[in-house]
């Protein structure tokens, strides 16, 4: 449990860090991709619901916490987001390259879309379909392409724990 | 099975309340709640700043070779400048002495006289596509506080929105959130100056309110007015890009040009109340 604790304050942690300075170098036509959601959708498709559940709640309020403006918006997307992903996890051939693209493109779409909803519609804006195109797409885009390289190393460094939990507790494996 | 059920949605209840609790409470950019930014900021700012620290070196090693070619022909214009500087020095001495009596004979202020200049380091950007916001790698440790006008060499970039220890989040003047009162430098007509969604992914931001028959046009300086108490008067905004004129009596805005290359900026400069 506490090696588990470890590397979920570690991924977040070193995930915050990338997104905060790597990820700038990454920018298409000023959208950059977000690599929170991409983790968010694979722990949502490699673990159970309350795992899942509080590392996008995680990721989420990391994102809040970087952006420095109201907390809490996407603790709460990426929360409600990731508990529907992980309840069906177990039914989905989650190595699949088309259901990795599947869910990291339709999660970047909703949360964003419900974000600017939220933060933008109450200000009076009315860009959605400009930000639609320009914003939300490439970026769901983006973290779709995103999710196959980071899939794998994710779901090895899950699976050396379960390892690690099994010896630690003498369960067969 | 019932009970856990009821216990799960009981649970999900409760976190959803306890974000929105969160969202209420975090609205306020001098909410005590901010504080849990710390858990991030803190451990993250020693490897963004040594992230920074690599990434010059790795600049100024490549444009070493580009800069001697065009050090050489920066050498023969600047040759030039320098006679006519000189020419401008004096001048500008002679004028200097003047503007000093003539400050001293009217009483006025400096408008810089009650700040501190501190000098800070970007550290992060946004991590985002929605806001223009940055990290400097100043924070409650070096007493800034939240609303100290932020600028460079050149002219405005924002302010402070929030403080953490060793760390500070500016909003700088393209983001949406960002309103600036300002004035048109050959009219003296107040404006505001704010962040626009379309505008701010070409590093530009609009001027609201234009008075009716104002003689604004492209290429006219931008400069805050002092009006609002966050931004000291006669800070350079930008220049005037574009003047979109439409029927209502307000509805006409210009795109604004900051003089600050936001995509480019490494280094800031924060005004500390004295």
């Amino acid at each position: 449990m506490r090696y588990r604790v470890m590397a979920a304050v570690f991924l977040i942690w070193i995930t915050a860090f990338c997104q905060s300075t790597l990820l700038e170098y990454l920018e298409i036509f000023n959208v950059r991709p977000n690599i929170l959601i991409v983790l968010m959708v694979i722990v949502a498709l490699l673990r159970s619901t309350v795992e899942s559940a509080a590392m996008g709640l995680l990721f989420g309020l990391t994102m809040d916490i970087l952006m420095g403006k109201t907390l809490g918006w996407y603790a709460l997307l990426f929360f409600l987001v990731s508990i529907p992903i992980s309840m069906i996890n177990d039914k989905l051939y989650r190595e699949k390259f088309l259901v990795l693209i599947t869910f990291a493109f339709s999660s970047t779409v909703l949360i964003e879309t419900v974000f600017f909803l939220i933060i933008f519609m109450f200000r009076g804006y009315s860009y959605l379909p400009y930000l639609f195109g320009t914003v939300i797409v490439p970026e769901a885009i983006y973290n779709s392409i995103l999710i196959l390289p980071l899939f794998k190393p994710v779901s090895k460094a899950y699976n050396l724990l379960d390892t690690v939990d099994r010896r630690r507790n003498r369960l067969p494996s | 099975m019932r009970r856990i059920l009821s216990n799960k949605i009981f649970i999900l209840v409760t976190v959803i309340i306890i974000l929105l609790t969160l969202v209420a409470v975090s609205h306020s950019e001098r909410s005590g709640i901010n504080i849990i930014g710390n858990i991030i900021s803190i451990p993250a700012a020693p490897l963004q700043k040594a992230f920074t620290f690599v990434d010059e070196k790795i600049s100024d090693f490549f444009g070493y070779f580009e800069d001697v070619k065009e050090t050489k022909k920066a050498n023969q214009e600047l040759l030039q400048k320098v006679n006519e500087l000189e020419r401008q020095l004096l001048d500008l001495d002679r004028l200097t002495k003047e503007n000093k009596e003539l400050r001293e004979a009217l009483n006025f202020k400096d408008q810089y006289e009650e700040y501190e200049f501190v000098g800070s380091s970007i550290i992060a950007k946004d991590p985002g596509n929605w806001f223009e916001v940055f990290t400097i790698n100043r924070g409650k440790n070096d007493k800034i506080t939240t609303d100290s006008p932020v600028i460079t060499a050149y002219g405005l970039v924002g302010r402070v929105s929030k403080t953490d220890l060793t760390t500070s989040r500016i909003v700088s003047i393209i983001d949406i959130d960002s309103t600036v009162s300002a004035r048109l430098s050959k009219s003296r007509d107040l404006i505001v100056v704010r962040g626009d969604v379309e505008l701010k992914g070409k590093g530009l931001c609009r001027a609201d309110y234009i008075p009716p028959n104002t003689d604004v046009m492209p290429g006219d300086t931008v400069e805050t007015s002092g009006i609002g108490g966050i931004y000291p008067k006669g800070i350079i905004i930008g220049k005037v890009v574009s003047v979109i004129s439409n029927q209502g009596q307000y509805d006409s805005y210009a795109v604004i040009e900051p003089v600050v290359d936001f995509k480019r900026l490494e280094e800031v400069i924060v005004l500390k109340k004295k």
